[in-house]
C-alpha cells in the first residue's frame, strides 16, 4: 500500500523550489516530478527534521541538505503514522537518550571526585610549593586588614598590657620552639569580646579577647594556641586560598555561569569549604596534641578550652553540623579527652603571670 | 522550476503587509554564468515580508524544563538545552513560507567547549596567581602584568570566540536545502576590535558608529548563502545623524539643566541684584519662608537641577541607546544584500522598550510575589515558636530565590530572546528573494566543526 500526494523537494545542491509527487512504498521513498524520478530514498536511510508548524520535513542520509517538505494535511497524517519509528535527526538512534543520560551522570560522578578528592590533594601538594616569603608577604598586606576589621570603631584594637604580653610571650616561646614552624610566628591578642582565634597567612595568630576570658588555666591557652601553630606549620591559609581558587574555576569556568546557578555555586561552594574545614581543624587538633605531648603538658585541655566556648556560642544542633567549619564539638573534645593525662602543675608561669594574661586586654 | 509562490501553502497569520518599496536596480548578479541557466528575471521583484511564528506554544514548556534539568545536572545539560533552544528558533523563521533549519548537535558544543576550555585554562591560571597568591608587595609589578595580561587574553578571546561562534551558527543554518557559511578570520575580528574600543577615548565616543558599522560589514561581508556572498555597505558616517542625535538625547538635557543649576547658584549666592526672579519663586514654593531668603532658594535650585543633570547624564546613556540600535539596524538591513536579495526593516525602537517593559513587569511581579510570600511565611513561623528559628529565612528564602531565578531564566528566553527575534524577523522585508534561484551549494571541508567556542558559556545571546 503505498501512500502518495504533493509535496516541495530542494535537491540539497540550489534553493530552487521543486513541486513533485512523492510516494512511500514498502522499502522507499519516491519523489517525481513531470520529467522523471528526481530521487530515491531508501527507507531506513530516511530521517524526520525540524520543520515549521504543520509541516513535515523530510531528508536522507544518503543526500545531505536535500529536503522534502510536507505541507498537505492528509499527507502530513499519513506519512507521521508510517514514519513514527523514523529517527529525528541523522544517526540518532533510540539509545541515544540512555548514553546521554549516563554521560551526564558520570560527568556529575566525576565532579564530585574532583571536589571531594581532587581540589583538596592538589591544593595540599602546591601549598608547600608557595616560596615561605611569598606567604609573609601575603601575611603582612592580609593582617591590616583583619586587624582593622575586627577592631572596627574600637580604640587600642591590639591588646599591649606590658606584663600580660611579657607572659604571653613567655608561654608562646616554650609552645613555637616545639612546633617548629617554617616562618616566624607572632602571637596578638585582638580585643573582641568573641571566643575565637585565626591563623593568618604569614605566621600571625589572633587571639580574641573574648577567648582570653574564656580559657581556664595556661594549659587550656596552650592548646588553642598549638592548634593555631597546626595551621601555621600545615601552611592551611595558603592551600585555603589555592582549594577557593579551584573551586571558583570548576564553578565557574567549567560548570558554566548560566542562571540560577550562582545560589547553587554558593551553596556547593559553603558545604565543600565546610567540609574541607573539617578535615583541617581535625589535622590541627592532631597537631596540638603532638606539640603539647612534646613540651610535656595535657594535650586533653584543649578539650576543657572547646568545652567553655561552646557553652557560650549558639549551637547550631546536630542536624545543621554540616553547615559548620569546624567539625562537631562533642566528637572533637572525645578525641582530645582521650589523650588528657595527669600532669605536674605549672611550672612556666607564676599566678601573677597568668593573672597578667588574663588582664591583657583590660 | 521557477515557481517560487508554493501552492498548498497555509495561510500564515498575523503577517504584516510587506513595506512599500520601489524596485531596487538589480545588482552585478545578471552576468553570472555557470552549470545552471540563469533564472529569467521577473519584471518586477517580489517583495515579501519575513515571518516568525511566535504562536505556536512550546517556548515557555522548554524554557522550563531546561532551566530546571541544567540546575539538577549542574549545568552539564546546558548543552542539551542550547541545541533544542536554537533548532526551535531556527524552525520558527521563515523567508517566502520556507523554514530555516538547524543541523548542529550538543557533541559538535561540546568539542568547542572542551576547545575553550584548553584556552582558558592557562588564562585564568595566570589571572589567579596574579590576584590572588603573587604578594603584591614582593611582586607587585609581576602580579600586575600578570593580571593585565590574562584580563587582555580573556577579552581577546571573547571576540574571538564570538566570531567563531557565529561562524558555526552560520555554517549549521540551512534554507531550501542550501548552507549558509562565513569566511574570515577570528584573530582578525578580535584584533580589529581591540583597535577600535583602543580609539573610543581618544576620539571622545565618536568612533563609536565607525566601529559598529566597521565590525558589522566585516561580518556580513563574510558570510555567506551556498556560492552566494552577502554584502555590506554598513557605514559609519551614515550613522552619524543618528548617532549625534543620541548624544544630544544624552547631553542636551543634562547642558540644559546643568546650565540652569550654574544660574541659579549665581543668583542665589553671588548676583545680588538679579535675584527678584527668585524671591518671587521662593514666595511661591515657600522654600524661601522655611530656608531664609533668596541665597537659599538660589542654592536649593541651584543643587536640585545639577542633582537631576547628574541623574540624567547616568541613566539616560542606557535609556536612549535602545533608539540608536533600532536606527543602525534599519541602517544595516537595508545596506545589506545578497546576490541582489536586498532587505528592508522598520523596526522600531518602541520594540524594544515594549520587550524591556514586558520582560520588567514580570520580574516585578515574580519579585512583589516572592517577598509576600517569604515576609507571611517568616512571619507566622516567628509567631508559632518565638525561638530557635535562626535558620527559617535561609530555608524560606533560599529556595524563593531559586523561584525567581527560574523565573526569570525562562521570561529571559520567551521574552528577550524568541519575542525580540520574532520581532526583529517580523518587521523584515525581503526583496527579490527569486533572485537566489541559481545559487549554488558549497560543500567543502571549511565545516567550521564543533568551534562553537561560546555556546557552552553563556558569550552571546543564541
Amino acid at each position: 500500500m503505498e501512500i502518495r500526494g504533493p509535496a516541495t523537494y530542494y535537491d540539497g545542491l540550489t534553493p530552487r523550489v521543486h513541486d513533485v509527487a512523492i510516494a512511500l512504498g514498502v522499502d522507499a521513498l519516491t519523489i517525481r516530478d513531470l520529467d522523471g524520478t528526481l530521487a530515491t530514498w531508501p527507507l531506513p536511510r530516511l530521517i524526520k527534521l525540524d520543520a515549521r508548524r504543520g509541516e513535515l520535513r523530510l531528508g536522507s542520509v544518503d543526500q545531505p541538505d536535500g529536503r522534502l517538505e510536507i505541507r498537505d494535511p492528509r499527507l502530513v497524517r499519513e506519512l507521521s503514522a508510517a514514519l513514527r519509528d523514523q529517527p529525528k535527526t541523522p544517526g540518532a538512534k533510540r539509545s541515544r537518550g540512555l548514553v546521554a543520560g549516563g554521560l551526564v551522570l558520570a560527568a556529575l560522578a566525576s565532579v564530585g571526585v574532583l571536589v571531594v578528592f581532587g581540589i583538596p590533594a592538589v591544593a595540599a601538594k602546591l601549598a608547600p610549593l608557595v616560596p615561605i616569603n611569598w606567604e609573609i608577604s601575603i601575611g603582612e598586606e592580609v593582617k591590616p586588614q583583619i586587624v582593622d576589621m575586627l577592631g572596627k570603631g574600637r580604640q587600642r584594637t591590639v591588646c599591649d598590657d606590658a606584663a600580660g604580653a611579657a607572659a604571653l610571650a613567655k608561654l608562646s616561646a616554650e609552645l613555637v620552639e616545639a612546633a617548629d614552624p617554617p616562618l616566624p610566628v607572632q602571637i596578638e591578642v585582638i580585643r573582641l569580646p568573641v571566643p575565637n582565634a585565626f591563623a593568618l597567612p604569614g605566621g600571625t595568630i589572633l587571639v580574641l579577647s573574648g577567648l582570653i576570658d574564656k580559657v581556664a588555666t595556661p594549659d587550656e591557652l596552650r592548646g588553642i594556641l598549638a592548634h593555631e601553630l597546626g595551621h601555621v606549620v600545615h601552611r592551611d591559609a595558603i592551600r585555603h586560598v589555592i582549594e577557593t581558587a579551584g573551586l571558583s574555576a570548576l564553578f565557574g569556568l567549567v560548570l558554566g555561569d548560566y542562571s540560577g546557578s550562582t545560589i547553587a555555586v554558593l551553596t556547593g561552594r559553603t558545604l565543600v569549604d565546610a567540609g574541607y574545614s573539617r578535615g583541617i581543624e581535625a589535622a590541627a587538633d592532631a597537631f596540638a596534641v603532638t606539640v603539647m605531648k612534646r613540651i610535656g603538658r595535657d594535650p586533653g585541655a584543649l578539650g576543657d578550652a572547646l568545652n567553655h566556648i561552646t557553652g557560650s556560642t549558639p549551637n547550631f544542633g546536630e542536624s545543621l553540623a554540616w553547615l559548620s567549619t569546624h567539625p562537631s564539638t562533642p566528637d572533637r573534645v572525645a578525641k582530645l579527652k582521650a589523650e588528657a593525662r595527669a600532669v605536674p602543675p605549672e611550672t612556666l608561669l607564676s599566678q601573677t603571670e597568668w593573672a597578667g594574661i588574663k588582664a591583657i586586654c583590660k | 522550476m521557477n515557481d517560487w509562490s508554493q501552492p498548498g501553502l497555509p495561510p500564515l497569520p498575523n503577517q504584516r503587509p510587506p513595506l512599500p518599496l520601489v524596485p531596487p536596480q538589480r545588482g552585478g548578479d545578471a552576468a553570472w554564468t555557470g552549470a545552471w541557466a540563469p533564472v529569467p528575471m521577473p519584471a518586477v521583484l517580489s517583495v515579501e515580508r519575513a515571518y516568525f511564528d511566535i504562536d505556536t506554544p512550546g517556548v515557555v514548556a522548554m524554557a522550563i524544563w531546561g532551566s530546571l534539568l541544567s540546575f539538577l545536572t549542574l549545568g552539564i545539560y546546558r548543552f542539551w538545552f542550547t541545541v533544542n533552544v536554537r533548532r526551535d528558533l531556527w524552525r520558527r523563521a521563515m523567508f517566502a513560507g520556507s523554514s530555516f533549519e538547524y543541523t548542529g548537535t550538543v557533541w559538535e558544543i561540546f568539542k568547542g567547549f572542551l576547545v575553550a576550555l584548553i584556552i582558558l585554562a592557562p588564562i585564568w591560571a595566570l589571572y589567579t596567581l596574579g590576584t590572588a597568591l603573587l604578594p603584591s608587595r614582593q611582586y607587585g609589578e609581576v602580579a600586575g602584568l600578570m593580571t593585565f595580561v590574562a584580563v587582555i587574553a580573556f577579552l581577546f578571546f571573547i571576540y574571538f570566540a564570538t566570531y567563531r561562534a557565529r561562524r558555526y551558527r552560520v555554517s549549521r543554518t540551512l534554507w531550501r536545502g542550501v548552507r549558509f557559511h562565513q569566511t574570515g578570520s577570528g584573530v582578525a575580528y578580535a584584533l580589529m576590535n581591540f583597535g577600535w574600543w583602543l580609539l573610543v577615548p581618544f576620539s571622545c565616543g565618536v568612533s563609536i558608529p565607525f566601529a559598529r558599522a566597521s565590525l558589522e560589514r566585516y561580518r556580513m561581508n563574510n558570510t555567506w548563502f551556498g556560492d552566494k556572498r552577502f554584502q555590506s555597505q554598513a557605514s559609519g558616517s551614515a550613522m552619524m545623524p543618528g548617532f549625534l542625535s543620541y548624544l544630544g538625547l544624552v547631553l542636551g538635557p543634562s547642558l540644559l539643566l546643568a546650565l540652569l543649576g550654574g544660574v541659579a547658584l549665581a543668583m542665589g549666592v553671588g548676583v545680588q541684584h538679579v535675584g527678584e526672579i527668585f524671591d518671587e519663586l521662593s514666595r511661591m514654593t515657600k522654600i524661601g519662608s522655611t530656608v531664609g531668603d533668596r541665597h537659599a532658594a538660589g542654592i536649593v535650585f541651584g543643587f536640585g537641577f545639577l542633582i537631576l543633570a547628574a541623574i540624567w547624564l547616568c541613566l539616560a546613556p542606557f535609556v536612549c541607546w535602545p533608539i540608536y540600535c533600532a536606527w543602525e539596524w534599519r541602517s544595516f538591513t537595508e545596506r545589506m544584500s545578497v546576490g541582489g536579495v536586498k532587505f528592508r526593516s522598520d523596526f522600531s525602537a518602541w520594540e524594544f522598550y515594549t520587550t524591556y517593559l514586558v520582560f520588567l513587569a514580570i520580574m516585578t511581579g515574580l519579585l512583589m510575589a516572592v517577598s509576600m510570600v517569604s515576609g507571611v511565611v517568616i512571619g507566622l513561623a516567628y509567631l508559632a515558636h518565638a525561638k530557635d528559628n535562626s535558620f527559617l529565612p535561609i530555608i524560606v528564602v533560599g529556595p524563593l530565590y531559586l523561584l525567581v531565578l527560574w523565573g526569570l531564566s525562562v521570561a529571559r528566553l520567551k521574552v528577550f530572546l524568541f519575542g525580540l527575534t520574532g520581532k526583529l524577523i517580523r518587521t523584515t522585508t525581503v526583496i527579490g528573494l527569486e533572485l537566489l534561484g541559481d545559487t549554488l551549494s558549497r560543500r567543502d571541508k571549511v565545516g567550521a566543526l564543533g568551534d562553537d567556542f561560546s555556546g557552552g558559556f553563556d558569550i552571546g545571546a543564541i
